[in-house]
């Protein structure tokens, strides 16, 4: 076996046949010199940028957590506020349940969206809830909205708060397709058109129950007239909500009959007012705030004519029924103004017109007759229009949680950009 | 200024042999003059923090070159084989050595070569390998034995 000595002796010639040219000591001295003075520089503007860092990410954790304005945008105004023309969609940025609005003055349909309007008049919100489930209801005092799913059964009620877009869920059993039809003056009670098996379009025959907030009892007041389907069931609350005044849909005769809340006695009507001859339909209906009778604004239909006429003992308060006023289809009523004054709307406008005929326009829907923009079903809160002024109001700016996206998205922005120019020069 | 003459003595006294161990090891000539090169200049910029020049090169210039291997780049590039260094044709004897020495696995190749070519003891082996002593010798036997036998073959 060769010798150890002998490897190594084999291993050294090897070793010192590989050539080697050392380069001058001094480039690697100049070489080590100029790494130093790299590292000083990098090391002088380290602080620079952690100052920096520590600022963008003190800015975007700010803005991420801090909470919103401190007051909701339908709680800013002391007096209630609506625009002459309503804003187009585009101005609906953000749903109810990520920036609630506050007290809303409005609610209706545009594009296929629910939107809900605040009480300055400028602020829009999509109700998101209320575009899932199908139908929505603003209460007379802004503050909440009814949900509800008129095309299919559910055991449930949603009951939104719009001053803080959470949703209370009520529930009933069997389970029903339910629309709803009228709040309460007190905002206690909710009438809804019920149906066992729904028709699609929520046209009749239904039933009407109501719904007590306080008591969570949800009872059945009307039972369904049978023959009295294709036309909606329309209601409305009187004598302080413990009755309610409903029509049974297209039914000949267009008869109104008032049923007792407490207790319910859905087959048996208190009272009944009609039938007028050759009407057809109550598409619309108003009961007068006068407490001691019951003065109702009933939209009937014609065949193709609607007129808006008034019906109750209208010469017992001392003044004659006011005369017909012709409606269009579509043409809803709103709510009393007072006791001589009606809110409507007509055409692509909201109105409030006296008994006598005469006409003041409150404001105007987009002009427009069809795409996004065309505002349908919609509802006021007519508590609230006594202390509203109408005036021209523009759409409100971004709402906070857009706002603040728009934020980090923008440090983000200038993040990478200070990023990728540092990179840039140091290659260069 | 004596800072520098220090570099400058301990440069030509061990320029060629560090290249030379990371050539051993590396199998590359511009890799292994990268890596001594590299180890030179780390230690100019703290020269007045190492003691032990010869010794602190030494590890130096192994770590670097067991993490190239680690990495495999040069495993990948060079694949095992000797570049076959320019100017001088090697002779019989050499080309041997190195087809042996290629065989090894770069750790065993080192501590040959920290171990007959610089005449390290076995601990200072241990020392620069950064390994137990028994680990070193077990090294040493095994890449010994399999020069004998690859040479004794020829």
């Amino acid at each position: 076996m060769i010798s150890e000595e002998r490897v190594a002796e084999l291993i050294r010639t090897a070793v010192d046949a590989v050539p080697v040219e050392p380069p001058p000591p001094a480039t690697f001295r100049a070489r080590a010199t100029a790494r130093r003075r790299d590292r000083r520089r990098a090391g002088r503007i380290w602080p620079a940028a952690l100052a920096a860092a520590a600022v963008v990410a003190t800015v975007m954790v700010a803005t991420v957590t801090l909470p919103g304005p401190s007051t909701v945008p339908g709680e800013e105004s002391t007096t209630y506020r609506l625009p002459r023309e309503l804003a187009g969609s585009s101005s609906a940025t953000t749903p109810v349940s990520q920036d609630p609005p506050g007290r809303a003055i409005a609610l209706f349909n545009q594009g296929g969206h629910h939107v809900v309007l605040a009480t300055d008049g400028v602020t829009y919100r999509r109700l998101d809830l209320a575009d899932q489930l199908g139908a929505a209801l603003l209460s007379p005092d802004g503050l909440t909205v009814i949900v509800s799913d008129p095309a299919r059964t559910t055991p449930h009620v949603e009951v939104v708060d719009l001053r803080t877009g959470q949703a209370q869920r009520f529930s009933f059993d069997p389970p029903l397709a339910v629309r709803p039809l009228a709040w309460s003056p007190n905002g206690r009670r909710v009438a809804f058109a019920t149906q066992v098996s729904p028709t699609g379009n929520s046209a009749g025959p239904a039933g009407v129950s109501v719904l007590d907030l306080d008591s969570r009892r949800f009872v059945q007041v009307a039972e369904p007239r049978p023959g009295t389907a294709g036309g909606l069931v329309q209601a409305a609350f009187i004598a302080a909500g413990s009755a309610v005044l409903a029509s049974a849909g297209a039914e000949d005769g267009c008869t109104l009959r008032v049923y007792q809340v407490d207790p319910p006695k859905p087959a048996e009507p208190v009272s009944v007012d009609g039938p007028v001859e050759r009407c057809r339909e109550v598409v619309t209906l108003a009961v007068h705030p006068l407490d001691t009778a019951t003065l109702v604004a009933v939209g009937e239909r014609y065949g193709n004519i609607l007129r808006l006429n008034f019906r109750g003992d209208w010469l017992a308060q001392t003044r004659t029924t006011p005369p017909s006023i012709p409606l269009s289809s579509g043409d809803r009523l709103l709510g009393w103004s007072g006791r001589d004054r009606l809110y409507a709307t007509l055409g692509s406008s909201v109105e409030e017109f006296t008994l006598e005929g005469g006409y003041d326009r409150v404001l105007r829907f987009p002009a427009v007759s069809d795409g996004p923009d065309l505002v349908t079903a919609f509802q006021l809160a007519t508590d609230l229009m006594p202390e509203t002024t109408v005036s021209d109001l523009s759409s409100g700016g971004w709402p906070w949680s857009l706002r603040r996206s728009a934020a980090v998205a923008f440090l983000l922005l200038v993040v990478t950009a200070a990023v990728l120019v540092i990179r840039r020069r140091r290659t260069a | 200024m004596a800072g520098v003459d220090a570099f400058d003595a301990v440069y030509a006294a061990q320029y060629a042999p560090l290249v030379r161990l990371a050539y051993v090891t590396v199998g590359s000539m511009p890799a292994a003059e990268d890596v001594v090169q590299d180890v030179f200049i780390e230690w100019y910029r703290r020269i007045d923090q190492v003691e032990a020049p010869a010794a602190y090169l030494r590890k130096a210039v192994v770590s670097r070159c067991s993490s190239w291997v680690r990495r495999r780049i040069l495993e990948r590039r060079h694949a095992g084989t000797f570049d076959q260094p320019p100017v001088v044709p090697p002779d019989a004897g050499t080309v041997a050595v190195r087809a042996a020495m290629a065989q090894l696995a770069p750790r065993y190749r080192m501590a040959l070569f920290l171990r007959y070519y610089l005449d390290l003891s076995v601990a200072e082996v241990a020392e620069t390998l950064d390994c137990p002593l028994g680990t070193a010798k077990s090294l040493l036997h095994r890449g010994l034995a399999h020069l004998q036998a690859h040479l004794e073959d020829r």
